[in-house]
């Protein structure tokens, strides 16, 4: 099954650990297929999609328990749909999702709540948007990464309407693309890297035609990397079951990537330099 | 997969200043399909461009490497990509030498998270889903862990790629043969049917293409069907119970009048030929189109009968939050029916209810109520906002995020799968309050942290509070 609670744990927490605190129950307005949580550290809050509500739900940053949420953005102006995707930029205050069936990115504020509709969305034949899954944002250089069939767009953060990507990682040097497994991607700002993961086949999933079966991998690679360009360091993932796709965050301050996944059944936490320099 | 040997930082270091040295000046040599080529590369610029390659303390465990990347996209493809301003590449040998590199940590549970449980009567095994390890255990069903013992053996396992389990929420096993129906909610799109010999990594004695999501599952012996709950499009599929591989469903409950929402756990009332469903409550709109659906959510089902209409065809900003609730049909509703019953509101205690089962005597029906550590008892009649007949509920029950429940009519005795510590419960089915367990199952040593990573999709870092946040 698909347990939609939030678990909290030490960044320290190694082996068989126990969480320090947990967000679960009815009251959390929570559901199945959050692909995505929001950490916003200015206004300390935690941001989490609910596709099957249409719904983005923002809660205390300390939020434990059955507590609910401070607030939602839900309803028909938002034109929120299946977003299971969220990323938040406390600085401009301002909440991303990527929207699979409709081919668009939309903006909203972040301190929005109700029926509101976006303050900005990013649609169009220029935007070459092909089902976008996950987003991220780069509050300091102003960039937003989706990650689409074909492979990973780039975007000025202040981009809207029919605008072409800034920057585009596709091909298959690259080993990207929603069809090779690249779901979650994640931006440093700091070392001004792209960490995406990629490589494998989804299979037989007519909606997600079969690609090439490779290795699943997560991928990094340089801000301005464009094109069909391979990935500046790759590190191979372990196949541990048929529907491995890799999910990452970074601790910049202990330089750590930490992956995780569907199908990875653990936490993984690489001690890796290179990325944060 | 390896070990870092003791060894390996030094030679880290030792390659990557080769690396610096060479790569200060204009040249870089590279080897690419066997031949030894000569690159211009970019010269030193006041950017950070050293790679940095510490040693790493021995560690246990699954380890992953970093790689070389391929030919293809080696260094020379990347370095030749015009305008791409590639700053601080490292050489081949570098990565090749940062391959040994593994996890300094990993967070996981070695211990199986019993998710579902159903009691073989006639042959007095009982059986049960893991979803932290993948597999199905099977016990002898008055199996019982010492508390000075680690963990209980089960007697057999089906575990391994090829057997297509993954996430296995919720299971049936067949009294006629002992066959075991393992329902897949994630990923892989299929439930499932291992015969009672099977053990160890086999393939499936026979599998269904169902839609994605399925959660609960109830057989119909009399009718001979199987029905299965979808919670992405908050639907009951029915299947003839011989179905296989591609074999469309026979019937489909679905639509806004049924009131399904994020649907869960399933029971049938044999006697009283009626249906309950428990809904988690978040829904949102799936209207077909005017020529019908091509295909479901994922693209499955396409051209079947009786599919789901998908996630493709939602209505944007058409989500609800509905309250938690039981919905009742007749047994065979289809289309878009509306319950004939609804227990729903504070009273009724219902806090992500996931699995149900029912006494077929009493009509009275058990809830696995999750986020609540309890289960939930209703009289056959039960309407509106009842409070349960019994609530079973506390620390000496043992009771930690039930998310799977069977009543045993043979035995009389009800059994809990807990997800939250490592154990299944078994109680007499009028227990009630704080009661102690009759017996334990545990897979895994007493008190042994549990975290419950049954799928852990996406993982986040909270840099105020120095916390890895995941969610399933």
């Amino acid at each position: 099954m698909s347990h939609p609670r939030i678990s909290a744990f030490a960044s320290s927490a190694n082996g068989n650990a126990n969480p320090v605190r947990i967000l679960e129950g009815q009251a959390t307005l929570q559901a199945r297929t959050s692909h995505d949580i929001g950490i916003d550290s200015i206004n300390d809050e935690i941001v989490v999609p609910n596709p099957f509500a249409q719904a983005i739900l923002f809660f205390r940053g300390g939020a434990s328990g059955q507590e609910p949420p401070i607030r939602i953005i839900q309803g028909p102006k938002t034109l929120l749909n299946y977003n299971e995707n969220v990323a938040v930029d406390p600085i401009h205050n301002e909440v991303f999702t990527a929207q699979f069936r409709s081919d668009a990115i939309l903006v909203f504020r972040r301190d929005a709540g109700g029926d509101v509709a976006p303050i900005r969305i990013i649609q169009g034949p220029k935007t070459q948007l092909d089902r976008p899954l996950r987003i991220a944002v780069d509050p300091v250089n102003n960039l937003i990464a989706v990650t689409t069939i074909p492979g990973v767009w780039i975007f000025n953060r202040t981009d809207n309407g029919d605008v072409a990507p800034r920057w585009t990682l596709a091909g298959p040097k690259t080993g990207l693309g929603v069809l090779n497994g690249s779901r979650n991607v994640v931006l440093y700002p700091g070392g001004k890297k792209i960490i995406v993961g990629g490589g494998r086949s989804v299979g037989s999933e007519e909606e997600l035609p079969p690609g090439t079966a490779t290795r699943p991998f997560i991928g990094v690679w340089n801000y301005g990397d464009n094109g069909d360009i391979g990935p500046w360091a790759t590190l191979t993932i372990p196949q541990t079951n048929k529907g491995t796709s890799p999910a990452m965050a970074i601790n910049p301050e202990a330089k750590e990537l930490i992956m995780s996944g569907a199908g990875l059944k653990g936490i993984f936490f690489f001690h890796l330099p290179e990325i944060f320099q | 997969m390896g070990r870092r040997s003791p060894g390996s930082s030094k030679r880290s270091v030792i390659l990557v200043l080769g690396f610096l040295v060479v790569g200060g000046g204009s040249l870089v040599l590279t080897r690419i399909g066997g031949e030894v080529e000569t690159v211009p590369v970019r010269k030193p610029t006041s950017h950070p461009q050293l790679i940095s390659i510490h040693p790493l303390p021995e560690m246990e465990g699954e380890m992953c490497e970093w790689v070389p990347v391929s030919g293809e996209a080696s260094l020379l493809a990347a370095l030749q990509q015009p305008g791409a301003p590639r700053s601080a590449i490292p050489s081949d040998a570098a990565r090749a030498d940062a391959a040994k590199r593994a996890p300094i940590r990993t967070m996981r549970d070695s211990y199986s998270s019993y998710s579902a449980v159903a009691v073989d009567a006639v042959r007095n095994e009982v059986v049960m889903t893991d979803e932290n390890l993948f597999g199905i255990l099977v016990y002898d069903r008055m199996e019982n862990t010492p508390a000075t013992a680690r963990m209980s053996e089960p007697k057999r396992m089906i575990r391994g790629l090829k057997t297509e389990i993954e996430f296995q929420c919720s299971l049936y096993v067949d009294p006629s043969n002992g066959d075991i129906y393992a329902v897949n909610n994630d990923t892989l799109g299929k439930l499932v049917i291992f015969s009672r010999q099977a053990r160890g990594d086999v393939d499936p004695d026979r599998f269904i293409n169902t839609p994605h999501t399925t959660f609960g599952i109830a057989v119909d012996e009399k009718n001979q069907e199987m029905l299965l709950t979808v919670q992405d499009d908050a639907a009951v599929v029915t299947y003839a119970k011989g179905a296989k591989e591609k074999e469309p469903p026979v019937r489909l409950l679905q639509g806004e009048r049924t009131l399904l929402a994020d649907p869960h756990g399933i029971a049938l009332d044999s006697k009283r030929d009626l249906l309950y469903i428990s809904n988690w409550g978040t829904v949102n709109v799936h209207k077909a189109p005017p020529g019908g659906p091509t295909t479901g959510t994922l693209g499955r089902g396409g051209g079947h009968p009786n599919w789901p209409i998908g996630r493709n065809y939602a209505v944007p900003g058409s989500g609800k939050v509905l309250p938690p609730s039981i919905t009742v049909y007749p047994r065979d509703a289809r289309g878009d029916t509306p319950p004939s019953r609804i227990i729903r509101g504070p009273k009724t205690q219902l806090n992500w209810p996931t699995a149900l089962a029912l006494n077929p005597e009493t009509g009275e029906l058990f809830v696995a109520n999750d986020t609540a550590h309890s289960v939930l008892v209703f009289g056959p009649d039960a309407m509106g906002d009842v409070a349960p007949i019994r609530v079973l509920q506390g620390p000496r029950t043992l009771l930690k995020n039930p998310t799977g429940v069977f009543y045993d009519q043979k035995n009389g005795e009800l059994w809990v799968a807990n997800f939250g510590n490592h154990t299944a419960t078994v109680y007499k089915p009028t227990a009630a309050g704080d009661t102690l367990p009759l017996r334990v199952i545990r897979s895994g040593p007493l008190h042994a942290p549990s975290p419950m990573l049954g799928n852990p999709h996406v993982v986040t870092y909270d840099s105020k509070r120095e916390e890895i946040l995941v969610a399933n």
